[in-house]
C-alpha cells in the first residue's frame, strides 16, 4: 500500500519545501529510514482534524505539532474542568473554567509556533461534520460519544479521508486506522450504539497519552508513507501486563456506511 | 473440551475476570457461547453482551485467536481456542 500516492493525501509535487530552520528542528526524525526530507515535507503540507483534544486527542495534537504537521484543526466544546486534569495534558490548572481549545492552542503554539492551528469551540455534530472533515487531509477520532464518532466516520468515508480511531478504558486502549476502500470502517466494527457505554469512564492519563501518541504515529505513517498503518487490524493494549496484540478486523459487506465504496 | 475466554474493558469490569476457562461437553458456536456467558455472569455483563431479543449484540467485538468474528457467528469453537470479548470503547 502506498497511501501517499492516493488522492486523499498531499501530492508529492505540491509538497512545501523545508526551511533551514525546520531542518534543524526536525533533525532527529529526518534520519528515520523511509521518512527523511520527503516525509517531513509531506507532514508540513498536511492537515489533521482532531475531534476533541482531551486525554487522547490532546496527546495526539502534541505529538503531531512536535513532529511538524502543517495544520491542525481542533474541535472540542466547553471549558476546562478540574476533573480533566488527570489526563488532558494540554490543559492547565489555571485554565479551569476557560475554553479547552484556547488552552490547547496556547500550549501547542508554545511547543511549535510553525504549526497553523484552527480551533472550534464545538464538538462534531450534524451541522459541522462535513465542513470539519473537508478542512483536513486526515481525521483523528478521539471523542467519547459514539454519535460523534459515527458522524465523523460517515463524513470521512464519503469524502475519502483516512480516519485514525483511538479509544481507552481503565488500563486498556485500542487503536485502528480506517482507509476508505481498504478495509473496514468504524460502522463495520460497531454497527450501532453499544449498550452500556457512558460518557465518563475510569482511566489513567498515562493510558490516554500513550494511545494518543500512537494515534499521532498512525497519522504520520499514513501522511508520509512510512511504515504500515493499522488498516484491517485493531491494536489491543493492556497496560496491566503490558500486553500489545493486534486483531484482524473485517469489512462488513452489509455496512450501511461503506458497502458502496470501492 | 475447554476454551479460554478473555474479557476486555467493561466486560472485564462486569465479570470481575480477566479470563476464564470454560468446560464444554460438546463444541458450540460463538453465538451460543456468548449467550451462555451472559447467563453465567450477572446482569451487568448481560447488558453488554445481548440485545433486547436475547441474541449476541451486533456491536460486541469478538475475536477467536487474533481474528474478529461476528458475535452471532455460527462457527463451532475448537478445543483450546481463545475467545476474546471486547465491548467497544471510546476516547475522552
Amino acid at each position: 500500500m502506498s497511501p501517499s500516492s492516493t488522492k486523499r493525501l498531499p501530492n508529492p509535487r505540491t509538497r512545501r519545501p523545508l526551511t533551514a530552520e525546520e531542518r534543524a528542528v526536525y533533525e532527529w526524525q529526518l534520519g528515520v529510514a523511509g521518512f527523511g526530507e520527503e516525509g517531513q515535507k509531506a507532514l508540513k503540507s498536511a492537515s489533521v482534524l482532531i475531534s476533541r483534544v482531551g486525554g487522547v486527542g490532546g496527546a495526539a495534537a502534541t505529538a503531531l505539532a512536535a513532529a511538524g504537521i502543517g495544520r491542525l484543526v481542533l474541535a472540542h466544546h466547553g471549558n476546562v474542568r478540574s476533573s480533566d486534569l488527570n489526563r488532558q495534558t494540554l490543559m492547565t490548572a489555571d485554565g479551569v473554567g476557560k475554553p479547552r481549545v484556547e488552552s490547547a492552542l496556547r500550549r501547542l503554539k508554545e511547543l511549535n509556533p510553525r504549526v497553523a492551528i484552527e480551533i472550534h469551540n464545538a464538538n462534531v455534530g450534524e451541522d459541522n461534520v462535513d465542513s470539519l472533515v473537508a478542512a483536513a487531509d486526515l481525521v483523528i477520532d478521539a471523542a467519547p460519544l459514539f454519535r460523534e464518532r459515527f458522524l465523523l466516520n460517515r463524513a470521512a468515508v464519503e469524502q475519502g479521508k483516512p480516519m485514525v480511531d483511538s479509544a481507552m478504558y481503565e488500563l486498556e486502549a485500542q487503536l485502528t486506522t480506517f482507509l476508505p476502500g481498504q478495509g473496514p470502517c468504524l460502522t463495520c466494527l460497531v454497527p450501532g450504539d453499544p449498550p452500556g457505554w457512558r460518557r465518563q469512564f475510569p482511566v489513567f492519563g498515562a493510558v490516554s497519552t500513550m494511545i494518543g501518541s500512537l494515534a499521532a504515529m498512525e497519522a504520520i505513517k499514513v501522511l508520509s508513507g512510512v511504515g504500515e498503518p493499522l488498516v484491517g487490524r485493531l491494536l489491543l493494549a493492556d497496560l496491566r501486563d503490558m500486553s500489545f496484540r493486534t486483531m484482524r478486523v473485517q469489512k462488513d459487506p452489509n455496512c450501511l456506511v461503506c458497502r458502496d465504496q470501492s | 473440551m475447554k476454551v479460554t475466554v478473555k474479557y476486555s474493558a467493561q466486560a472485564r469490569a462486569a465479570t470481575g475476570l480477566g479470563s476464564e476457562e470454560i468446560e464444554l461437553d460438546e463444541p458450540i458456536t460463538v453465538h451460543d457461547l456468548v449467550i451462555r456467558l451472559a447467563r453465567q455472569h450477572g446482569s451487568a455483563f448481560r447488558r453488554l453482551a445481548l440485545d433486547a431479543g436475547g441474541c449476541p449484540h451486533p456491536s460486541l467485538l469478538v475475536a477467536i485467536g487474533d481474528d474478529q468474528v461476528r458475535p452471532g457467528d455460527h462457527r463451532r469453537l475448537a478445543s483450546g481456542e481463545v475467545v476474546t470479548i471486547i465491548p467497544p470503547i471510546s476516547g475522552g
